[in-house]
């Protein structure tokens, strides 16, 4: 018996009569129609809970869920839409400051239940949904939940996912439970599942976790870990290099390595057989360093806030790209500015064959030195990215790199106008500025943006103008752009569509003074496009 | 003899031409004619760059039996648009899968040229594309379908596509036990 809302007026009737006939306009069910390796591009375009729950539709639909091939599982799927209320308005009085520490730690006990009791529909529906459920052909699977009691289930699944369904991609991601940091998630001391040497596993991302043992996965090629706990010994990051040879690329991003005490330690990294290529070390501020002594496939190479040095006697044939992104920001702000970093420090010496740099500022090493002795460390560099550069700082230092790099075809400086140290002081840049350029004979562009047109920009733009020859065909100068990344190595430069209002009297300066410096056209070497915007 | 030797010329010519031509000419079910840029349709459908490579597209219109004028006359229209849009930025050669989009998104004006389509229209699209294996156009359709599921509850899904729910009572239990996952509710 059906009940009747009694609020249903006449115009809730027209609107079930009108749906009524736009439903028999359109009488055939069509999706349900289509072959199923249609309907699967559909689902794979879903959140898994939505996928999932199209297993109710109709019979039709009854076992293409169990044919998905990716599941992600989140407990935020799990989470109320009260959980959120609650972590808005703690939020909310936090940054006024509105809240009784009473009321506060009310607040942040019941948000953490709902955590709880989220983890606890996580375990049983992963359980009946999926341990007990049909076995599948699941290729990627991840997991993202919060550390509490009931994460036991999470190593079952994963072991059932790696072990019986073949998984090949993984991601567990352990989060801490509300306003707390120390949330590790543990695996169990024998691995990630049973049989490690018949596993599928070619990518793994670790969240939060411990570290587990990965040797004897023979296909792992990704590997990414994310704040694994500073506990971890030095001997198993080491381990990873030394013992997973299969591994192409590895990121460490925000792990640590520390005593007990809490004193930082350095990662030796010296594996003549590994095959990584790709390293990132992003924000690893609780490593100490990471002196890389043999990776002989290396190719590219990132150290984002995080030091990373090269061993002086070893060499990185296959290394091209590099991306050394400075900045200790926190606490150290403000301290001393000056802070410079030796070019020797860079170890381009060591890594030859670079053909693409990226240097970034965001912290306060923001000065290079000269180094003692130069010599043409980068004869392979083509690209070169100089970014983030405080607006008062002298901005012709990259001069230094210009030295020794005479095969440079592309130079963009990004002059971080916003972000800058208030320009109440000019801070000059110590080293000999009358000195022209060696020549950039191969240099075809030339881009600066958050060009203000101080003199300082100016006798940068004008330098290397006078070192390029008939190569170069643009050289250009933004006071509004910005760089856009295209992962650790790429990027490119944006430009405004709606240039810079420079007065007629400014254009004309700046664009005059550049002028005089570029190469004559000829029949051989078309005009040289110069921009101001 | 020089008037054959002319004539022979001319055909010679023709044929060239015809060789060169730069679009190919599709029949509908219905019987209706399409042209279509030869280019975008060899770069667009693995069925029709076989056509065009193995020599068997016909100068009178290549029948396509299983695809009626309407949805034909948009995969062409696609086809055509798709030849004079500006190929959008090479990818992001990261070696990493995880955190990256699965699925190139649709651009700009390919959502727009699906969203003006009718129901039926946007299934016999789907149709014609999975026909001539056009996986870029799939992509396109699919992903518009899976729009019309997104945040709906199975009621809204079935009302949506006219499904008809054929479970008795106790097989939906049993199904939503399975997918207990997705039927969570605090």
């Amino acid at each position: 018996m059906a009940r009747r809302s009694s609020g249903k007026g006449s115009a809730g009737r027209i609107l079930l009569q009108h749906r009524a006939l736009a439903a028999a306009a359109r009488r055939v069910d069509r999706i349900s129609s289509l072959p199923d390796d249609l309907l699967h591009l559909v689902l794979r375009r879903l959140d898994t809970r939505s996928a999932l729950g199209t297993g109710v539709l109709s019979r039709r639909w009854a076992h293409l869920p169990r044919e998905l091939d990716a599941l992600d599982l989140r407990l935020a799927d799990m989470l109320p839409p009260r959980y959120h209320r609650w972590v808005h308005l703690y939020n909310d009085a936090c940054s006024k400051g509105t809240l009784r520490h009473a009321v506060r730690l009310q607040i942040v006990h019941s948000i953490r239940r709902y955590e709880r009791r989220a983890m606890r529909a996580f375990a049983s529906s992963t359980v009946t949904s999926f341990l007990e459920g049909p076995r599948r052909n699941v290729k990627k699977l991840r997991l993202e939940f919060v550390v509490t009691g009931n994460t036991g289930c999470v190593n079952a699944f994963v072991a059932e996912a790696m072990d019986a369904w073949g998984v090949e991609d993984l991601e567990v991601v352990a989060k801490s439970t509300f306003t707390r940091r120390d949330g590790i998630h543990l695996f169990p001391s024998h691995g990630l599942c049973e049989q490690p040497r018949v596993s599928c596993l070619r990518s793994l991302k670790l969240g939060g976790c411990t570290l587990p043992s990965l040797h004897e996965y023979s296909r792992l090629s990704v590997l990414i870990l994310k704040g694994i706990p500073k506990s971890t010994p030095a001997a198993a990051y080491e381990g990873i290099f030394t013992l997973c040879l299969q591994l192409q690329t590895l990121h460490l991003i925000s792990c640590g390595c520390c005593t007990s005490r809490g004193v930082s330690l350095t990662v030796v990294v010296d594996s003549p057989s590994s095959q990584i290529r790709e390293l990132v070390v992003d924000k690893c501020e609780f490593f100490r360093k990471l002196v890389l002594k043999a990776l002989p496939c290396l190719e590219s190479v990132a150290s984002i806030q995080s030091r990373v040095s090269f061993e002086s006697t070893s060499s990185f044939p296959c290394l091209i790209q590099r991306n050394l992104t400075m900045g200790f920001a926190v606490g150290l702000l403000g301290v001393d500015w000056r802070l410079e970093l030796e070019l020797d420090d860079m170890f381009f010496d060591c890594t030859p064959g670079i053909r693409s740099l990226v240097i970034r500022f965001t912290g306060p090493e923001r000065w290079i030195a000269p180094s003692t002795s130069p010599s043409e460390f980068l004869p392979n560099l083509r690209r070169l990215l100089v970014a983030d550069v405080p607006s008062s700082w002298d901005v012709t230092w990259p001069r230094l790199l210009l030295e020794m790099a005479p095969n440079l075809e592309i130079l963009h400086i990004h002059i971080d106008v916003v972000h800058g140290v208030p320009a109440d002081e000019d801070i000059p840049w110590s080293s000999a500025r009358d000195r022209e350029l060696r020549p950039l004979p191969r240099l075809k562009e030339f881009v600066v943006a958050g060009f203000e047109g101080t003199a300082r920009q100016i006798y940068l733009v004008k330098l290397v103008v006078r070192a390029c020859t008939a190569a170069l065909r643009l050289v250009a100068m933004f006071r509004n752009g910005h760089v856009r990344y295209r992962g650790h190595w790429d990027w490119e430069m944006v430009t405004p569509r709606e240039h810079y209002s420079w007065s007629d009297e400014q254009k004309s300066s700046v664009l005059e003074q550049i002028k005089c410096g570029v190469p004559a056209s000829s029949a051989t070497a078309p005009v040289v496009q110069v921009v101001l915007g | 003899m020089e008037v054959d030797k002319g004539k022979g010329e001319a055909e010679e010519t023709r044929k060239v031409a015809e060789a060169d031509r730069d679009t190919v000419t599709l029949k509908s079910s219905d019987g209706k004619l399409f042209e279509v840029s030869k280019e975008a349709a060899a770069r667009l459908s693995t069925v029709l760059a076989g056509m065009i490579a193995g020599g068997s597209i016909d100068d009178n219109g290549t029948d396509l039996k299983q695809i009626g004028s309407e949805a034909l006359e948009n995969v062409v229209d696609y086809c055509n648009k798709h030849a004079n849009s500006i190929p959008s930025a090479a990818l992001i050669s990261s070696s990493i899968s995880f955190n990256t989009a699965p699925f190139k998104e649709p651009e700009e004006w390919e959502r727009k040229f699906v969203d003006r389509l009718s129901h039926d229209a946007l299934f016999d699209l789907v149709e014609a594309a999975n026909f001539l294996g056009m996986e870029r156009l799939l992509d396109v359709t699919c992903h518009k379908i899976s729009e019309m599921m997104k945040g709906k509850s199975p009621d809204q899904i079935r009302e949506v596509f006219n499904i008809k729910n054929d479970y008795t009572k106790e097989e939906l239990e049993e199904i939503r036990q399975e997918l207990a996952w997705a039927f969570y509710d605090d």
